[in-house]
């Protein structure tokens, strides 16, 4: 009888200091203990992960050659439709950069338009059971990285830095369901909003024009930020799948494929420079428009 | 429990956390990422009983909240993880040394563990994905079924080589 209350004593004590560290948790603000405690721990696990990384990748590497040396000719052909895929893809990107090289040059800034990126690879991925899509790259404030930069790979826009230790990153995927992205139409110039649904082949898109225009297919592109951060400005998202506008909702929605296969990150870019001009179209009311408001005002 | 078992229980529970997102996460499997450190709670909690089996969880809970790259609430994974220690504790008693009767009480575990998270992200932390959570138990289900195979001899070994099993360790509910 003794040991049965020792038991369930530990076990309320137990209980208890979770809840209590849940709860103070939530309430915590950027200086608090628990996030020193957190940032402290990421440091000290951020040079054993790069390490097991390190160990595991070669083995890893082999096994994913081996594999494919047996399938070799069911690659080949799934290459082929890649190809093609890609080569789709390509015409679509040269028509966004032709429309984007025309509006830059209609607004008079003298966009750089090229990003100095510090690649990484990807050494972590989140349990997908943790509910939530983030990673951790092998890059950190050493080479340059502070929260809240963009990351891109070959495909398009991946997500953006959350927290750093001097040799690792973490970031938060744009799948993510925390994760919202100021997006464009690219072609139309529609705003919204693209948050993610915890769904790695789905992205939700909100415009905030209830009657813009857009279609299936239409790319969607980043709106960027002040000082391209968190977002810079101009980067690939994905294509839209389908457009529906609820009645009595006032934003418009879509369903917009990633570009990015976050299953098999490996490979990506931070951007640490984004062009030295921001090539944010400046937006100003039109002459029509003053009047408008002018003759609604009188 | 003498000091070495515990000191092999923190130091097993930290190599699966360190494990779990470096490796056993970029294995891309489909559905849940294989759960070594649930697993390993509860071989322990079946070796050791309901004491150590939500000490261990407690334990767990912290490294996973703390080792990044998520950083879900401090403390969510520590509830969940220290009741499913203490039932499998509870549930784990095998007198006639069966083989498949802990097994299956893991495969349970594991379930149960992706169902407690998924209401107490909802509490705590906002919004989840319906739509992944049924493939989410059962891949869970199974990787962790598969895992445990593994895991119970693994930590019965442990428990045997690191001195004689004194009767204040079999406290049972």
């Amino acid at each position: 009888m003794r040991d049965n209350g020792r038991v369930r004593a530990v076990l309320a004590v137990l209980l208890l200091v979770s809840l209590t560290l849940t709860i103070i948790d939530l309430r915590s603000s950027d200086g608090s203990l628990i996030r020193v405690v957190r940032a402290a721990s990421a440091n000290v696990v951020a040079p054993i992960q790069v390490g097991i990384f390190n160990v595991v990748n070669p083995v890893r590497d082999f096994f994913t050659s081996y594999s494919e040396l047996v399938n070799v000719r069911e690659r080949a052909s799934e290459l082929e439709a890649q190809n093609v895929e890609l080569q789709e893809k390509l015409k679509v990107s040269d028509e966004a950069r032709r429309r984007a090289a025309e509006l830059d040059a209609l607004l008079d800034i003298a966009g750089t338009g090229s990003y100095k990126i510090v690649p990484a690879r990807v050494i972590a991925v989140g349990p997908k059971q943790d509910f939530s899509w983030t990673i951790t790259i092998d890059a950190g404030s050493n080479d340059g990285i502070t929260p809240n930069m963009t990351i891109i790979n070959g495909q398009g826009l991946v997500g953006r830095t959350s927290s750093v230790t001097p040799t690792t990153a973490n970031a938060i995927l744009i799948v993510d369901k925390t994760s919202r992205v100021g997006s464009r139409v690219a072609g139309r110039g529609e705003l919204g909003f693209a948050s993610g649904e915890d769904v790695p082949e789905e992205i939700q898109f909100e415009l905030f024009d209830p009657v813009a225009k857009i279609e299936v297919n239409d790319i969607l592109i980043t709106w960027g930020s002040e000082g391209g951060q968190p977002f810079a400005a101009g980067v690939p998202i994905g294509r839209v799948l389908s457009v529906a506008s609820k009645p009595g909702l006032l934003t418009k929605s879509a369903r917009v494929l990633p570009f990015v296969d976050f299953s098999t990150l490996d490979l990506v870019g931070v951007v640490i420079d984004s062009p030295r001009i921001d090539p944010r179209p400046i937006i100003t009311p039109t002459a029509s428009a003053v009047e408008e408001s002018e003759n609604t005002s009188q | 429990m003498n000091i070495y078992r515990w000191i092999a229980l923190g130091l097993s529970i930290l190599f699966a956390a360190l494990l779990q997102p470096t490796v056993l996460s970029t294995l891309n499997l489909r559905g849940a990422t294989p759960d070594l450190v649930l697993t390993l709670v509860c071989a322990w909690a079946i070796a050791k009983g309901p004491l150590v089996g939500a000490s261990a969880g407690f334990i767990a809970g912290l490294f996973i909240d703390l080792i990044p790259p998520t950083q879900p609430v401090l403390g969510l994974s520590s509830l969940a993880l220290v009741t499913i220690g203490f039932t499998v504790g509870v549930l784990g008693r095998t007198p006639n040394k069966s083989f498949f009767r802990p097994i299956m009480i893991i495969t349970g575990a594991s379930a149960t563990f992706i169902l407690l998270k998924a209401g107490l992200t909802i509490i705590f932390d906002g919004e989840i994905a319906y739509s992944q959570l049924g493939e989410l138990l059962v891949t869970q289900a199974i990787y962790v079924g598969i895992l445990s195979v593994f895991v119970l001899p693994v930590v019965a070994w442990l428990d045997r080589r690191l001195g004689p099993n004194l009767r204040a360790d079999e406290i049972r509910i």
